[in-house]
């Protein structure tokens, strides 16, 4: 015990760690390329839904598609990536530190991303890659776009290898101390990341790009949609988890209060490392060649990942349960009233975390073996993703942003600036709750999702549709409004706010926490039992996809205008 | 008597491991009733169709 | 590790509806047959014809016995194809008796489509190389669209057909 004590004073005395100016460059850079990916990929969504409501027309040839792709990649695969590695550097870098020679690492991870982004951004301008994100096999876009995504990948790795190098060699300096919070969860995430891009690498280096590139006269189309969801699931987990961090080590510290307990805030990174990536099933449910006994394998496996989540509803509560009786206020929900409401980096993260309440619902329904034919590829899906990933996942990272990036810049949040914070949170949660409630509620009546306007016929449904595709419109106004505001935020935060000290906000554990058990530290384990997972819910569903494959595709370009 | 109070002493000590998170687990519950309408609701779509 | 009491009551109820979820689909798609469609059947997509049901006579509606029929389809790229009329004319509009039972068979000889008949549970992935089937109960009449719900290309939105269900 005493020596517990004692370990836990240096942890004190020496956290958190001062971020050079060279290091502060790396992270600011990695954070510029995501919100100019925001303003770029905001504007498509206007456009998208101002087309699909029948309100415009696109000009100068543009295709409805076109710009659902550059939607899609630049949000969901661009711009996600690029403030994941800016915030979890700035992470590692706080919490473990960054040498010289991993910033220089880094750097290089930077720049190959960039290649790959400008790749894949061409043959998306030029209007030869209509394939949207998911890229389906045998749509054959330009080869240059599956080289740009598979540079992206390898750039995202460079940086898991340098933020596993920074807690190595932390590890090293500072023996039989735990990994600190923070830089546990970002290894646990760059794991959990590497493990599940090996599948689309593997799709995109041996079956896409020869293909594309014509060395290979067919593709293996079901494999193909096997590898992307074996990525393609983790894939949102991998959004989620730096809004866990934050929720889980940064929050409590913003409300004043102190994690709820670092164990079990381990404990839920782990379950999601285990059970995020052998799910992939659930995306393919409604699938003509993958036997339904291992689908329904991977739909228990995927019930599996709400547990986790199940754990971190009930530590946010009690984190500000906790804050709220420490500071004196009483009775069942006295609690609420403590909570910082005009601090936008406390609102906007809550907001998230309200939204992850039918965001978590709406992902079992989806993951429900055969209802799931009730709701697969309507807008309902569509609505799902953009109360999780555009609302809980970017509500918390602008919460992040509005102390990071002054922190970084060596600029100051001002109450001015904490003011529009608040008001665009509130534009972006009336934005999201009419777009996303208008596409759950569409869905339902069974409306199509990643379609351009169509009358279908002019049947009755059709026209019922009509009017939700109009209050998506109007929910997409509102929210490119919103984006309008952020990145005049952004810009306001790091060029222009008066200059300061910015708290880096991490939360410390109570004086009298309860030790964090060694064994969490036992990665090797928790990734041996991922691949055990993985093989045990791939291995026969796979070979028997493969054993009694039909024969492959050849590339198809003209549907999509590519040839 | 001294069997009562020393019950009392538990409960006073246990309180102090034990945060009161009456609030909490209301709240908690709450959100585990909406994912079960939800799921329900559905399901019953999925039924009547 | 120490759980608070209302953790462990809340981890209990949560995982517990989880096992619920879990008992009602899986009774329902091993006991009941309502698994999502997955039959496994390949077909060679640059040679549909070499297959009875695609065979260009045999697309559309069949009807089998008194209340079953066998609608079957080629989606292509942008188009769904129920054969023809008695007029030579493509079949964009088709009718089933309410309470019939029907077996949907569909592929495709290209990319890869979608096939939902809007506001029913007959929802599927086409993909070339497979065979999708469901076989449902038609239970209440009206106008159904059947849409191309998974992209094919840019004229993925103009790939549509109605089905009418009456009394």
């Amino acid at each position: 015990m005493a020596m517990e004590k004692l370990e836990r004073f240096y942890d004190k005395s020496r956290l958190p760690l001062t971020i050079s100016k060279q290091e502060a460059r790396l992270y600011m850079t990695f954070i510029y390329v995501a919100f100019i990916s925001l303003a770029i990929g905001g504007l498509m969504g206007l456009l998208q839904t101002l087309v699909r409501s029948g309100t415009i027309t696109l000009p100068w040839g543009i295709d409805y598609y076109q710009i659902l792709t550059l939607h899609g990649v630049i949000l969901a695969l661009i711009m996600t990536t690029y403030f994941i590695i800016g915030f979890q550097h700035a992470l590692m870098g706080k919490t473990v530190g960054m040498s010289d020679k991993q910033r220089k690492t880094a750097w290089i991870g930077f720049w190959v991303m960039v290649l790959g982004t400008t790749f894949a951004a061409i043959t998306i301008l030029l209007g030869r890659a209509n394939v949207l994100y998911t890229f389906y096999a045998p749509l054959k876009a330009h080869p240059l776009f599956y080289i740009g995504l598979a540079l992206v990948i390898i750039g995202s790795w460079i940086a898991a290898f340098v933020n596993w190098h920074q807690v190595y060699k932390w590890k090293k300096e500072h023996p039989g101390e735990k990994t600190p919070l923070l830089a546990f969860m970002v290894v646990i995430n760059m794991a959990m990341w590497f493990i599940a891009s090996l599948g689309v690498a593997v799709a995109v280096l041996v079956q896409f790009i020869p293909w594309s590139l014509g060395y290979a006269e067919t593709i293996n189309v079901l494999v193909s949609r096997t590898l992307f969801w074996y990525f393609g699931h983790p894939l949102v987990y991998f959004w989620l988890l730096p809004a866990y961090m934050a929720w889980y080590a940064i929050i409590p510290k913003i409300i004043g209060g102190k994690i709820f307990s670092d164990s079990l805030a381990r404990l839920a990174f782990v379950l999601l490392l285990f059970f995020s990536i052998p799910v992939g099933f659930h995306h393919q449910l409604t699938e003509p060649g993958i036997d339904p006994t291992w689908k329904f394998i991977q739909v228990v496996l995927t019930f599996m990942v709400v547990i986790p989540s199940l754990m971190t509803a009930f530590s946010m509560f009690a984190t500000f349960e906790i804050t709220g009786r420490k500071k004196g206020f009483g009775g069942l929900f006295g609690w609420l009233k403590h909570l910082p409401w005009k601090d936008v980096r406390f609102l906007a993260p809550f907001i998230g975390m309200l939204a992850f309440i039918p965001g978590g619902a709406g992902g079992i329904i989806n993951a429900s073996h055969q209802m799931n034919a009730v709701v697969h590829n309507t807008i309902w899906v569509t609505g799902h993703f953009h109360i999780t990933v555009a609302t809980t996942v970017i509500l918390t990272f602008f919460g992040i942003a509005y102390w990071l990036i002054p922190h970084l810049t060596g600029r100051t949040l001002t109450p001015a600036i904490n003011r529009l914070g608040i008001i665009q949170t509130i534009i972006w949660t009336v934005g999201m709750t009419i777009m996303s409630g208008a596409m759950h509620i569409q869905g339902l009546l069974g409306g199509p999702r990643r379609s351009s306007y169509s009358e279908y016929g002019g049947t009755e449904q059709a026209t019922e549709w009509i009017w939700y595709q109009a209050a998506q419109a109007i929910g997409g106004t509102i929210l490119f409004i919103g984006i309008i505001l952020m990145v005049y935020i952004v810009i306001k935060l790091a060029f222009f706010a008066p200059k300061g000290n910015e708290e880096f906000p991490i939360a410390e554990e109570e004086e009298n926490a309860e030790p964090t058990p060694k064994f969490f530290d036992n990665y090797k384990l928790w990734v041996a039992i991922t691949i055990a997972l993985i093989l045990f819910a791939y291995t026969i569903p796979f070979v028997d996809i493969i054993q009694n494959s039909p024969p492959g595709s050849p590339p198809f370009d003209w549907p999509i205008g590519n040839s | 008597m001294a069997s009562i109070d020393e019950k009392k002493k538990e409960q006073v000590t246990h309180d102090e491991k034990e945060p009161d998170l009456r609030g909490t687990f209301i709240s908690v519950l709450l959100v585990g009733l909406f994912i079960i309408v939800s799921w329900v609701l559905v399901y019953a779509l999925f039924i009547i169709r | 590790m120490h759980l608070h009491k209302f953790e462990k009551i809340w981890l209990i109820v949560g995982i517990g509806s989880l096992v619920v979820f879990l008992l009602i689909l899986g009774f329902g798609a091993f006991w009941l047959g309502t698994h999502p469609q997955s039959h496994g059947v390949t077909i060679d997509p640059q040679n549909i014809e070499a297959h009875e049901a695609f065979k260009p006579e045999n697309l559309g509606v069949t009807q089998v016995e008194e209340d079953k029929y066998i609608i079957n389809v080629v989606a292509s790229a942008f188009n769904y194809d129920f054969g023809t009329d008695e007029d030579g004319a493509p079949l964009k509009h088709i009718r089933i008796p309410k309470g019939s039972t029907v077996l949907w068979q569909v592929t495709s000889p290209d990319v890869v489509h979608g096939f939902n008949v809007a506001g029913t549970n007959v929802n599927m992935m086409v993909e070339p190389g497979y065979i999708s089937s469901l076989e449902t109960e038609m239970k209440s009449t009206g106008e159904f669209t059947i849409v191309c719900n998974e992209y094919c290309g840019t004229g993925h939105h103009l790939m549509y057909a109605t089905l009418e269900v009456y009394e």
